[in-house]
């Protein structure tokens, strides 16, 4: 038996779909129905009322920013906010659009269209990185949790250490200084998920370098450490791929947020403008 | 010796467990490496740290951590109980030994590797969040300059400047004015009123052509925040512009919402006023004019909704009397008061004649176009005049048998001196005004000019020659045919008369504009019954019936043009009977309106009736 999950875009039947659809294909109609004078704009009773509905919906999606953090709030679950923020924002394009009449210009008028599509574009991205991501992140960790991979990390190292007591101190001070190492140096490298100065990556070449000089007991030590080390390099190398996914995961809203706001800014200067040289 | 070592290690809740296990040796080697007596593995401790060995007065340690780098220079430290001392993360406490045992001592690690995995884990994550700009920076980053830069700096400039506005929005006005009738260089002195104006980022488009030399301007026209552009606003540049209604006629509330921009909304592109003058864009006529005595009462204006379906026979100016206003607005219906006052004599049907009417010359046919000519306008006709229409044929003659000499067409006494010097001359040169004319006698010949005691001998025959030819010409022939001639009293002993003035010509039909180079494809007389007309009392205007044969109503009819009401009407009202140019809200055409009105009223009509 399969098991059908839920997601924030099935969420309640399709119901924010079905609304969004309901709203759009509205305001198509009423577009196509009405015939202002001149040609359609922003100014006529349709125009201001689409923009009204729009500028709702805006304020609307902006305060599922608060809502989320609102843990206490029972003013719906974060689940439904979500799926309606993704239906209702996209439905924003066809209103707004329409808002518009189809006029263009170099204005805060279309700087807030503009910045409206722009954040409606990396909510699309983010959709996309929510529904997809979460798969990639488990399977780069092979089943196992971060925390798992960090264990057997320490575990490595420790075991590691206790073998190579009797090897040289450059190796035991490599070996300690790679234990409390980071995963990556700089931030750059969260997003490529390598890290060239990979401490254990130069452990595993320098045992593999010292395992051709050594002999007998020592050459025995030199190569289960070696394994150790090559173990925990893989391990940390699927942890990189994680925190790369989990770091794309979280940066699309580091545009989405300001992008928001300074559509705030933007919106706000808009129906003030337009009513104060009304 | 031998010694004992007690391994502490610590429960969650910190109880000591102890461990203690038994060392024999000459020397205990104390360090990381397997081959130490007293192992501390912990990578902190190094290969080789301590060595304890059985001193002269009892057990001592000495560090041997650089002995692989000549020995030693430190001195042998004795362990006698209460001595504590630290190797890497251990601390190692000298207890008191019991019998049998040279040494015992306490090890516990109390500097764990800094390696708790969760924290770790966590950390990790964390850092992974961790962007190199925060979202909230970021979005003040954003939000601040926009809210500065597209809200707050346009409306303070707006404010600040909001006093000066009037004088600002005369000098752009009185500059726009002056640039485009004179000097095109001033529009870029008036685009320079407030060129820097940041409120330029609230232009929602580019303005009309007329308008372009406001941009940075905004408050010429938007003179107060958040309320619409005013009618005054307009009017500062546009005075000529007149009303629908004239206030002075009357004061429409229903007119009060419509402003100027209800129907010409600009910023929709150069060419958006012109195109949208065109056309009522925002007009619904008939939400007024379908009932319009429910919205005025007092109104003399008929219902219209559509002009095939209802729409009132038309009125026309009628003349009631000579002076330039003395007009009547008459129903083409209402016959009895369809008399138009004009005291020139003139039957159309006569000069209308097929076969053709008589002329000097013999038979002339006369069209309508032989006098009434089109004018550039293409709405009006030129004024006919006795020289250029009539006289080719209405010839003022007075001896056409001896002379083509005529009168002027003027006043009485350049008529009568005229005829005086026509009749001394003929006096003098003893010419028989019985023989057949001698084209000579129109001119006095040079070096023929009497001595003056004989003009005077002459005097009294050529007076009363002149005389009589002036009475044929008033009463009998020329003058009569066309005006009111009467007798009048004489002045210097010479006869006079008076000749009654000629209503100028009028525009028929004030309300609406009928372009007649448009209907060239009908015959004048498919609307205009002259042919018929015997009098000039008779209103020749074609009623609404002679219109609908061509023209339908909004709604398609075959081989009919749609008529909507902006095909024949105008909204804003213009008085054809004033002179051009002059301005719809000047005093002088409020006080002319009020007598317009007046006149037009009901109890005014009546009394002008009688």
């Amino acid at each position: 038996m399969t098991i059908k999950q839920s997601t924030v875009l099935t969420y309640g039947g399709f119901r924010y779909l079905k609304l969004s659809l309901l709203v759009s294909v509205a305001a198509i109609a009423a577009y196509a129905w009405h015939s202002p004078a001149l040609k359609p704009n922003g100014g006529t009773w349709l125009g201001y009322t689409l923009g009204t509905i729009g500028a709702l919906i805006i304020l609307l999606l902006l305060f599922f920013g608060i809502r989320k953090r609102r843990y206490k709030s029972n003013a719906g679950t974060v689940r439904s906010w979500l799926s309606a923020h993704i239906y209702l924002g996209t439905s924003l394009i066809i209103i707004a659009t329409l808002h518009t009449g189809f006029e263009f210009g170099w204005n805060v008028h279309t700087l807030a269209y503009a910045l409206m599509l722009a954040v409606i574009s990396s909510g699309f991205w983010g959709m996309y990185y929510y529904i997809r991501y979460p798969t990639l992140m488990g399977e780069a960790l092979r089943g196992e949790t971060f925390e798992q991979h960090l264990l057997a990390v320490a575990a490595i190292d420790n075991d590691s250490r206790a073998l190579a007591m009797n090897l040289s101190d450059q190796l035991n001070k490599a070996l300690l200084e790679s234990a409390n190492s980071p995963l990556f140096n700089g931030f750059w490298q969260r997003f490529s998920g390598k890290n060239p100065k990979c401490r254990t990556a130069a452990i595993v070449n320098q045992l593999a370098e010292s395992g051709k000089k050594l002999t007998g007991e020592q050459a025995r030590i030199n190569e289960a450490v070696y394994t150790r080390q090559l173990q925990k390099l893989s391990r940390l190398n699927r942890m990189r791929e994680h925190v790369r996914l989990k770091t794309s995961l979280d940066l699309w809203l580091i545009f989405h947020v300001p992008l928001s706001i300074a559509l705030l800014a933007a919106l706000t200067a808009h129906i003030v403008s337009v009513f104060f040289y009304w | 010796m031998k010694a004992l070592i007690t391994t502490i290690t610590r429960s969650p809740k910190g109880n000591a467990i102890p461990a203690t296990r038994e060392v024999v040796a000459d020397e205990i080697r104390v360090g990381r490496g397997a081959e130490c007596e007293f192992r501390l593995a912990d990578p902190r401790v190094p290969i080789h740290a301590k060595s304890i060995s059985k001193g002269e007065s009892g057990p001592q340690i000495v560090d041997t951590t650089n002995q692989v780098r000549g020995g030693s220079d430190e001195r042998p430290q004795p362990l006698t109980v209460g001595v504590t001392f630290r190797i890497g993360p251990f601390k190692v406490d000298v207890v008191e030994a019991p019998a049998g045992a040279d040494l015992a001592l306490n090890v516990e690690l109390v500097q764990a590797l800094p390696e708790n995995t969760k924290i770790a884990g966590k950390a990790i994550l964390a850092q992974a969040r961790r962007l190199p700009i925060s979202r909230r920076l970021l979005s003040w980053m954003l939000f601040l300059p926009i809210i500065l830069w597209f809200l707050v700096f346009p409306a303070l400039n707006a404010k600040m400047h909001s006093d000066k506005r009037m004088a600002e929005r005369g000098a752009v006005a009185g500059k726009a004015q002056q640039a485009t009738e004179a000097d095109p260089k001033m529009l870029m002195q008036v685009k320079s009123v407030s060129a820097l104006a940041p409120d330029t980022s609230w232009n929602p488009g580019e303005l009309a052509r007329g308008h372009q030399n406001l941009v940075g301007g905004c408050k010429a026209c938007h003179s107060e925040p958040f309320v619409r552009v005013k009618d005054e606003d307009c009017l500062a540049c546009h005075k000529s512009a007149a009303d629908h209604v004239s206030k002075q006629v009357a004061n429409v509330p229903q007119l009060a919402e419509t402003r100027c921009a209800t129907c010409h909304i600009d910023h929709k592109g150069p060419l958006a006023l012109l195109e949208q003058n065109k056309h009522y864009y925002m007009g619904n006529c008939a939400s007024c004019h379908s009932d319009i005595k429910a919205a005025m009462p007092k109104t003399l204006t008929g219902n219209v909704s559509d002009f095939a379906k209802e729409h009132p026979q038309f009125r026309v100016n009628v003349s009631i009397g000579l002076k330039k206003t003395d007009l009547m607005r008459v129903r083409l219906d209402d016959k009895a008061k369809l008399v138009e006052k004009t005291n020139l004599k003139f039957p159309h049907d006569v000069h209308l004649d097929p076969k053709g009417v008589k002329g000097p010359q013999g038979l002339v046919k006369v069209e309508c176009n032989t006098c009434h000519k089109i004018d550039a306008t293409g709405l009006k006709f030129k004024p006919i005049t006795m020289k250029d229409d009539c006289q080719s044929c209405h010839e003022l003659r007075f001896e056409p048998a001896v002379s083509s000499r005529q009168v002027p067409h003027g006043k009485v006494s350049e008529v009568m001196t005229t005829l005086r010097e026509f009749y001394s001359y003929v006096a003098l040169d003893k010419i028989e005004l019985n023989k057949p004319a001698d084209a000579q006698i129109s001119r006095l010949p040079a070096g023929k000019i009497a001595p003056s005691g004989e003009r005077i001998a002459n005097a009294p025959e050529a007076q009363q020659k002149a005389n009589a030819a002036a009475k044929l010409l008033f009463e009998k022939t020329s003058c009569f045919i066309c005006h009111q001639v009467t007798p009048a009293e004489p002045v210097n002993g010479q006869p006079n008369w008076n000749i009654a003035p000629i209503r100028e010509t009028h525009v028929w039909m004030t309300k609406s504009l009928f372009p007649h180079d448009k209907h060239t494809m009908a015959d004048c007389s498919d609307c205009h019954a002259a042919k018929k007309s015997k009098s000039e009392h008779d209103v020749l205007m074609p009623g609404i019936d002679s219109c609908r044969t061509c023209h339908a109503g909004a709604k398609p009819e075959p081989d009919k043009v749609v008529s909507n009401c902006n095909m024949c009407h105008g909204f804003h009202v213009t008085d054809h009977t004033m002179p051009p140019n002059t301005p719809a809200h000047s005093p002088e055409n409020s006080a002319r309106m009020k007598a317009v009105v007046a006149a037009n009223a009901p109890q005014a009509l009546e009394a002008k009736a009688k």
